[in-house]
């Protein structure tokens, strides 16, 4: 089965504190309860729930970079975050915390996950963590790590998209693939939520531009437990990057 | 741009909003109802797809029935709602078109695939119209730079149930999703079957008044910042209707709402889709607090 961690921030006043335009959320804690509540139903184990200050930047920052991902973010085979988001202009994923340990901001250049072989699944109800036309921005995460889902544009927080992260939980604990759980899980077909999911692939699946996506990450993960999970792909191997996501 | 300012835009789009609205009955299903719903919706999907769904195993848990069907197919159905889902198992990678069609022809295609399922006649008495088609696309990058063009694997459209002639606003009340030539990939119908017994005629509340009760929510997520709601605020929309609420909740009554669709801003953007009751008497208050986490401890730095 698989261990899993979640970390979730609706309140954001220290942020504003500090000068960050960032208002609260309202359904964080319905969607990360609601996400955590599924995986536990189906006996994995959480490995860790820290909400608002108690979130802090450095869990996912790797090790070599002054984090501590080795215990928290890369020490759970999936991990499902909650908070305010955008990207740089080069493509970085950017989450903003509402206390500063170390940073207020973490940026995914100083990520790099599944490097201990143990991420494989990050999951980002967060706004504009990926630009679509510049995802390789994101591609030194991937050191092991199989899919970030994450979102091209805005995630709503609203009264339809309250039970998101129940969805997410039923679509894996069900034998969804990962992506398809993320991507239909977050998706109510009203709002325009922009959900995408991001794996890297070998020379074969890229197969010169013919791209064979029955064997991608995308095609392949599922929940340990509930279906087959493609191997990990050391950095070494990664030939591609391939991505699937919704537009309205 | 100045809260009231902000307020204006709102309730004009709104539009014109009836002084009165018919509070419905919501028909509510015992667990062996939606049981017979499911059936005769796996009955109809299957003669149209020529699939033999006979063979099912029913698990029935607190919130819902999962039924596991043969080849990867399954279906869905909450028990607070209602709400039915039927996927047929096709691997979400596999059938992808061969070209992406233009925009029309999805929607021809997803508009006469939905008719031959009969699924609005899932809805009863009330009427569902086509509200807007979504597209799932994929797409690579080599290590060198080199981009493939983006396949389009799946497209959905999405339907709205209209009840009085006000819509059901909400998640999409029926959404089905096809694959290359119109292959039957999942449906989902979520949709708050009236009983035909309208309850109460309630007065409404202007849009300006709407449109000021939702401000004031944004006010309060923005609590005591220095970043003005006038400076970073941008409204997308705001309509008069009635509104479904989650799959997981019951609801007995369809009554007015307003509901509008805000963006925050700035450096971290955000978007808010924010509801709030629209009749002079209400029925069932929305829930706008929203849950908290589950009990925790103080966490402490790891010692150096």
């Amino acid at each position: 089965m698989a261990s899993f961690g979640v970390e979730a921030i609706r309140y954001f006043p220290h942020a504003r504190a500090a000068g960050y335009s960032a208002a609260d959320l309202t359904y964080t804690f319905n969607r990360a309860n609601g996400f955590d509540s599924k995986l536990r139903s189906a006996n994995h184990t959480r490995s860790f729930y820290w909400a608002n200050t108690n979130c802090w930047e450095t869990d996912i920052r790797d090790t070599d970079k002054g984090g501590d991902d080795r215990h928290w973010v890369d020490n759970v085979d999936l991990f499902w975050i909650e908070t305010h988001g955008n990207h740089t202009g080069s493509g970085n994923a950017l989450m903003l915390y509402d206390t500063p340990q170390t940073d207020w901001v973490t940026t995914s250049d100083k990520w790099q996950l599944g490097e201990d072989w143990n991420a494989e699944w990050i999951m980002a109800y967060s706004c504009d963590t990926v630009d679509r036309n510049n995802v390789a921005g994101l591609w030194n995460i991937f050191a092991g790590l199989h899919i970030y889902c994450g979102a091209w544009g805005h995630m709503w927080d609203g009264v339809t998209t309250d039970e998101c992260g129940e969805d997410v939980g039923d679509n894996l604990i069900n034998g969804h693939t990962v992506s398809e759980s993320w991507i239909d899980g977050v998706s109510d077909w009203w709002v325009d939520n922009h959900p995408i999911t991001i794996c890297v692939g070998d020379a074969a699946t890229w197969n010169g531009g013919n791209i064979n996506w029955g064997l991608s990450a995308l095609n392949r993960d599922h929940l340990w437990g509930h279906g087959e999970v493609s191997p990990d792909l050391p950095p070494a191997q990664q030939a591609c990057l391939l991505w699937r996501w919704t537009e309205g | 741009m100045p809260a009231d300012r902000l307020i204006a835009r709102l309730a004009e789009s709104a539009g014109r909003v009836p002084a009165r609205v018919p509070v419905h009955e919501v028909r509510q299903h015992t667990v062996d109802d939606l049981h017979d719903r499911t059936r005769g919706l796996l009955e109809v999907a299957g003669d149209t797809f020529g699939v033999a769904w006979q063979r099912a195993d029913w698990t029935t848990q607190d919130d819902r029935t999962f039924v596991r069907l043969p080849e990867g197919a399954h279906a869905v159905v909450w028990h607070a709602s209602g709400t039915m889902t039927v996927s047929s198992g096709l691997a979400p990678m596999a059938m992808p078109f061969d070209t992406i069609p233009p925009r029309e022809e999805l929607e021809e295609l997803v508009r006469r695939r939905t008719e031959e399922l009969r699924l609005t006649s899932w809805v009863g008495t009330d009427d569902v119209r086509f509200e807007r088609l979504w597209q799932v696309k994929a797409a690579g990058a080599a290590r060198e730079g080199r981009m493939s063009e983006p396949t389009l694997f799946r497209t959905v459209g999405a339907y709205r149930q209209h009840v009085s002639g006000l819509p059901v606003w909400g998640r999409a009340s029926l959404a089905v999703k096809l694959a290359d030539a119109g292959a039957f990939d999942s449906a989902t119908m979520h949709v708050r079957q009236t009983t035909g017994e309208v309850i109460d005629e309630v007065s409404t509340v202007p849009p300006d008044t709407g449109a000021a009760a939702v401000v004031a929510q944004l006010e309060a997520l923005l609590g005591r910042s220095d970043v003005s709601l006038d400076e970073i605020a941008q409204p997308q929309w705001m309509h008069f209707g009635y509104l479904s609420l989650s799959p997981r909740k019951a609801q007995r009554v369809l009554e007015p709402v307003y509901v509008a669709a805000v963006h925050l801003e700035g450096e971290y953007p955000q978007g808010y889709l924010l509801a709030v009751n629209a009749g002079t008497k209400v029925y069932q208050p929305l829930n706008r607090s929203g849950s908290e986490p589950p009990p925790g401890r103080r966490r402490m730095p790891a010692p150096a």
